[in-house]
């Protein structure tokens, strides 16, 4: 399985149409980066991104609460998750087991968006 | 039993209160504080995982007063833009009396418009989107019904997706720490796993649950019934391409959401870039002919046939359950565009075989078959008899231009109309 960082990733030579057709889902590309811009179609993007790269691939997931990179194999819901693997935000495993888990997502979640605006 | 329901008494106030969709969470704001290039923001998603909330936790956060027409209201042309009108063109007072920035404009669950009671509703809303002067939001569980398609151009479209288990676990025991109940923690997990990503229905089950008690146990959370909330097109598609067995991939038909004659013409379709190799596409066409003839032999009655169906469906999806690889998938099914494209044309031929159908009393089956084609040639020759027989028929001149193979524009004007 590929992992890659939803920020930034690079991708092997597709030819035009395959690039266009990335574009139009909402991947875009900058100084030989590629980053998904348009979320809202983001499971297309990545069956597209698995056949270019002929792999499964998986986002890097962000931990609410500290802010590491993790991914959904280490968690213990994976089976049971419906938007697994998917480019978001959740709570790492070793943040999980921590107390008053809903007060830190609440005080991180305003304190990215203070410092957003 | 508690006088007021836990969803209102734990409805977030802020918006760093509102729990998962970090990304449509920034999104909306950024929307909301730039207005960038489209007034109107259509917020979509399953139920429960928090559009609405996030408009007021956003709206009380960033100080707009909202004003909200949701699916209880009769959402008439008429009625929409009396409450609507008012709201998006005049400054309120309380502008400057409350401080507040102005007035924020809440179209709730818009899919929910349809009817003859909410006659003219798709488009005031459309009137109100382009005309509106103060921000628009319009919320939908499903965005992609057709009716809503003009909309679609008209907004920035954020989706929001179910809200992940440890979160949702998260603020149940935030509310167990609250209401004082003590919680075993895999009760909490498995309400939250039953919920399927809806918080709503979580705070509900959870309410229900610890009515009357002060201990949650495993046992306890066993009581509530699992929810099935159905695949759609692209988790129906998905689940049954990538299943490693038939029965797995049952299961995911089992509970889909889509009908059953879509997704035989959808698998028809797609087939071809599910398997390279053409001895197993070979096999899969010929399972999936199969499906298509036992569909045929339930009709609209043999009901008890739909399970051959059904089974034959989901073996076309399994061949070689090992050699998956992620595509794009095809949908709406070809079949059903092409149709859709050429229904003027289909129309103006039935037109002209009922017209001679009922001259030279035949059918008009026989008609097409057995009088269309030499018309055609007839006709093509543009002379006097081909002149006079047009007349005896009683074909108008668009009857007359399609037979002389003068076709052309009405699948442009078609196009023209899809696009």
């Amino acid at each position: 399985m590929k992992v890659l960082n939803k920020k930034g990733f690079r991708l092997p030579y597709m030819g035009t149409d395959r690039f266009r057709e990335l574009t139009r889902m909402g991947v875009e590309y900058e100084r030989g980066s590629f980053f998904i811009r348009n979320l809202n179609n983001v499971e297309s993007i990545k069956d597209a991104l698995s056949e270019i790269l002929s792999e499964r691939i998986a986002f890097t997931q962000t931990c609410l609460i500290c802010g590491k990179e993790f991914l959904c194999t280490d968690c213990k819901y994976y089976d049971a998750c419906l938007t697994r693997d998917l480019p978001f935000h959740c709570i790492c495993k070793k943040c999980s087991q921590k107390n008053d888990l809903y007060e830190q997502c609440v005080e991180r979640g305003k304190l990215r968006i203070k410092h957003a605006y | 039993m508690s006088s007021i329901m836990w969803v209102e008494k734990y409805r977030p106030r802020t918006v760093a209160e509102v729990i998962g969709n970090e990304e449509a969470k920034a999104s909306f704001i950024d929307w909301l504080r730039k207005k960038s290039r489209k007034r109107a923001v259509l917020l979509y998603g399953p139920a429960g995982v928090g559009k609405t909330a996030l408009v007021h936790a956003a709206a009380n956060d960033f100080k707009y007063k909202v004003i909200e027409m949701n699916a209880s209201d009769t959402r008439t042309e008429e009625a929409m833009m009396k409450i609507a009108g008012p709201a998006t063109s005049l400054t309120s007072l309380e502008k400057f009396s409350l401080g507040i920035k102005g007035s924020l404009l809440l179209l709730d669950e818009v899919d929910g418009v349809f009817g003859r009671e909410d006659r003219g509703g798709v488009s005031a809303i459309m009137r109100i989107v382009q005309e509106s002067r103060v921000p628009v939001v319009l919320t939908a569980n499903d965005p992609d019904i057709e009716r809503l398609r003009p909309l679609r151009r008209a907004c920035r479209l954020i989706r929001l997706r179910g809200v992940r288990i440890p979160l949702i676990v998260a603020f149940l025991q935030k509310i167990c720490l609250v209401e004082n109940v003590a919680a075993e923690e895999e009760a909490l997990e498995m309400i939250a796993q039953n919920s399927q990503g809806d918080v709503r229905s979580a705070v509900n089950d959870i309410q229900t649950l610890c009515e009357g008690k002060r201990t949650l146990r495993r046992e306890d959370a066993q009581r509530i019934f699992v929810r099935n909330k159905g695949f759609n097109v692209y988790e129906t598609l998905r689940g049954m391409f990538s299943a490693g067995s038939a029965a797995e991939a049952y299961k995911v038909l089992d509970g889909s959401l889509m009908d059953y004659d879509t997704l035989l013409l959808t698998i028809h379709d797609n087939l071809p870039l599910r398997y390279r190799d053409p001895e197993k596409l070979a096999t899969a066409y010929d399972v999936l002919s199969k499906a298509d003839v036992f569909r045929g032999r339930v009709g609209t009655e043999n009901w008890q046939l739909l399970s051959y169906v059904l089974e034959l469906l989901t073996q076309s999806t399994t061949i070689a359950p090992k050699e998956y690889q992620p595509f794009n998938f095809i949908f709406p099914p070809t079949k059903l565009t092409l149709l859709k494209w050429t229904r003027s044309e289909r129309t103006l031929l039935e037109k002209i075989c009922a017209a001679i159908g009922s001259r030279c009393h035949v059918s008009r089956r026989f008609a097409n078959s057995e009088f269309i084609p030499f018309l055609k040639i007839i006709l093509g020759r543009e002379s006097e008899q081909a002149a006079q027989m047009a007349a005896w028929l009683g074909l108008d001149k668009e009857s007359i231009d399609y037979l002389r193979g003068k076709d052309q524009q009405i699948g442009a004007d078609e196009d023209e109309g899809i696009e």
